[in-house]
């Protein structure tokens, strides 16, 4: 009888189990809400849900309501979604993002696409791993501004206190609460509503939890195969069901993290990223940590151009040169340099042979990732219809 | 994997929010009065647990037989055989108990195969899954009768649904299913041979995908 048979369903004693009940109770956990109703794509473990901030329904609609809210800026010009719109798999297609008041990002807007799964948030901030604490950055950064609300809380606050509707749906969300109409709760609201964010129905999905045959054409499969080839090592960084860095989920709460150079800069010949953004060395101030930065999911990619942290690979088939070539090579302008002679470019990213054929193969896989059903399901939309 | 029920904790399970809560094997369960009858439920516990007891003197001895010599083996065989009819009678004493127990349902199926009974230990299956659908072990014991029936478009559909919901029962099918392909090949027993290579194929190509999906990030940091 195998170790795995033997060492399964170790479980608490029941009487165990009953005395912790009451200490782990929360209202929604102690039935005063009905329990969330996650809808997981087939195969998608339970996400991380945070103790301080359980899933509700009524939590969910405000949050959505939240990020498709104008009035979530300082000068009521842009939502969340400015930046993450859903036909985009809640990226904008801009290379760098735009504030509201124009200054422009030096980093792309992620996709939120089972951003529930992250083992860590943003490009490379390997601190920041709750969504409730990331929805902070945009809403208060000053340099640069993005959502303007810096030294506005009160304001903003205030602008939804005085909405009838607002203040019910916080009441919803937040029962109990006497003043639910706070920061933290906004916040919770918002992490509550990207947490349903999840991305499993793609024609990949279909073969690799349906046995469909035919979701994925036969240039597709070859495209598949050579992902995960030891060979091209996509899925060295790629990997999982989510094929991204290190994931968490109920199951795996914590993970060791993962970020990567991947030769994309080398300035001077000394390994150096443009302006200031050195990824992950901008938190740990180790030089070693150069140009390193999170891998995203790949789901929806074909959706997400342009591509790496910085929007600066137009698109997919660019994408591929790029890791077959072992790095970029920039020939002139500011940014010169030949990326694969990087210092501090990951040891995975070597390059490899890529045919005309193999190119067409791997884009037809990347293809079949795209969601359909995820970049335009109502439960994710714009429930203001545009007009807010 | 040991199961066994605690007779004075089943009057807690009846409050208890989850119907799958086990005490762990070993564990010393509370005397019940002597002036309180049993309810069915610990009757059910009690011989169920016995049937775990019977099962697992059954493991060990298979585990002996591996490594006995061929007329030892057959003396072990005929005693794990007689601990699997030990712990079937106890586990269909305990759906007797409790109709509702499909913990008992899954584990009759699971001695019935070993014994050779795939009909009847399909029908303990079915029962089981009935009352508790999505139950992993059963699904999972459930396909290796299948396979033990040559049933290969079930079981290929036992292991898309554990592949979805239960991967670590998924594996063990993957296991199983790689055992009986290797079986079959020296041992046909009915299957011809283009049916056991497409299923190999089959079996191969779902193995790989799984080591793909399984296979976390590599951490450069």
């Amino acid at each position: 009888m195998s170790a795995a048979r033997r060492q399964a369903g170790r479980l608490l004693p029941p009487a165990c189990l009953l005395l912790l009940l009451p200490l782990a109770a929360t209202p929604a956990e102690r039935g005063d809400d009905p329990p969330f109703e996650w809808r997981l794509p087939p195969g998608f473990p339970a996400p991380l849900v945070p103790p301080d901030n359980p899933m509700t329904a009524a939590k969910v609609e405000l949050g959505r309501h939240l990020f498709y809210d104008r009035r979530l800026s300082g000068n009521g010009t842009q939502a969340c979604a400015s930046c993450h719109r859903q036909e985009l798999a809640f990226t904008d297609g801009r290379a760098r993002a735009l504030g509201s008041t124009g200054e422009v990002h030096p980093r792309s807007a992620m996709s939120l696409a089972n951003a529930a799964y992250n083992a860590s948030l943003t490009w490379a901030d390997p601190r920041l791993n709750r969504l409730e604490d990331q929805a902070l950055v945009p809403m208060f950064n000053r340099e640069p501004v993005e959502l303007g609300l810096a030294g506005r809380k009160r304001e903003i606050l205030a602008r939804f206190a005085a909405d009838p509707d607002y203040v019910r749906r916080f009441r919803a969300a937040f029962p109990g609460d006497r003043r639910p109409v706070t920061l933290r709760n906004l916040t919770r609201a918002l992490a509550a509503f990207q947490r349903t964010l999840l991305s499993g129905g793609s024609a990949y999905d279909r073969l690799l939890f349906f046995d469909d045959r035919s979701a994925l054409s036969a240039a597709a499969r070859r495209g598949l195969d050579l992902f995960f080839s030891p060979r091209l090592g996509c899925s060295d960084c790629h990997s999982g069901f989510n094929l991204s860095g290190p994931v968490v989920h109920q199951a795996a709460p914590k993970v060791p993290l993962a970020f990567h150079n991947t030769g994309l800069y080398n300035l001077g010949g000394r390994g150096l990223y443009p302006g200031r953004d050195p990824g992950l060395a901008q938190v740990t101030g180790r030089r070693r940590d150069t140009g390193r930065f999170r891998a995203p999911t790949l789901r929806n990619i074909a959706l997400t151009a342009p591509y790496m942290h910085d929007g600066s690979v137009a698109t997919l088939g660019e994408v591929l040169d790029h890791y077959a070539a072992g790095g970029r090579t920039l020939h002139a302008g500011p940014y010169a340099g030949d990326g694969s002679r990087s210092p501090y470019k990951s040891p995975r990213v070597g390059g490899f042979e890529l045919s005309s054929r193999d190119k067409d193969d791997l884009l037809a896989f990347l293809a079949s990732l795209t969601d359909h059903g995820f970049v335009t399901d109502a439960r994710f939309a714009d429930p203001f219809g545009g007009s807010q | 994997m040991r199961q066994t029920i605690p007779i004075l904790g089943l009057s807690l399970l009846a409050l208890a929010v989850t119907p799958a809560v086990r005490g762990e094997g070993g564990s010393s369960a509370p005397s019940v009065p002597s002036t309180r009858p049993q309810t069915p439920q610990e009757m059910a516990a009690e011989v169920y647990n016995q049937g775990l007891r019977h099962r697992d003197k059954a493991w060990k001895l298979e585990e002996k037989a591996q490594a006995a010599s061929a007329a030892e083996r057959a003396k072990l065989e005929e005693k794990i055989r007689k601990q699997y009819e030990n712990a079937a009678e106890e586990f269909e004493k305990a759906t007797r108990f409790n109709p509702r127990m499909y913990q008992a349902y899954s584990d009759l199926g699971y001695v019935l195969r070993k014994l050779g009974s795939y009909q009847d230990s399909l029908a303990a299956y079915d029962r089981a899954l009935a009352l508790e659908p999505g139950y992993p072990q059963a699904i999972e014991y459930r396909a290796e009768a299948y396979l033990g029936l040559n049933r290969l478009e079930d079981a290929k559909q036992s292991y898309m649904q554990l592949f979805r919901g239960a991967r670590e029962q998924a594996d063990l099918l993957m296991a199983a299913m790689k055992r009986w392909v290797e079986e079959r090949r020296s041992e046909p027993a009915g299957v011809d041979a283009q049916t056991l290579e497409a299923f190999a194929g089959w079996v191969a190509e779902r193995e790989q995908m799984a080591a793909q999906t399984a296979k976390g990030s590599k951490s450069s940091w």
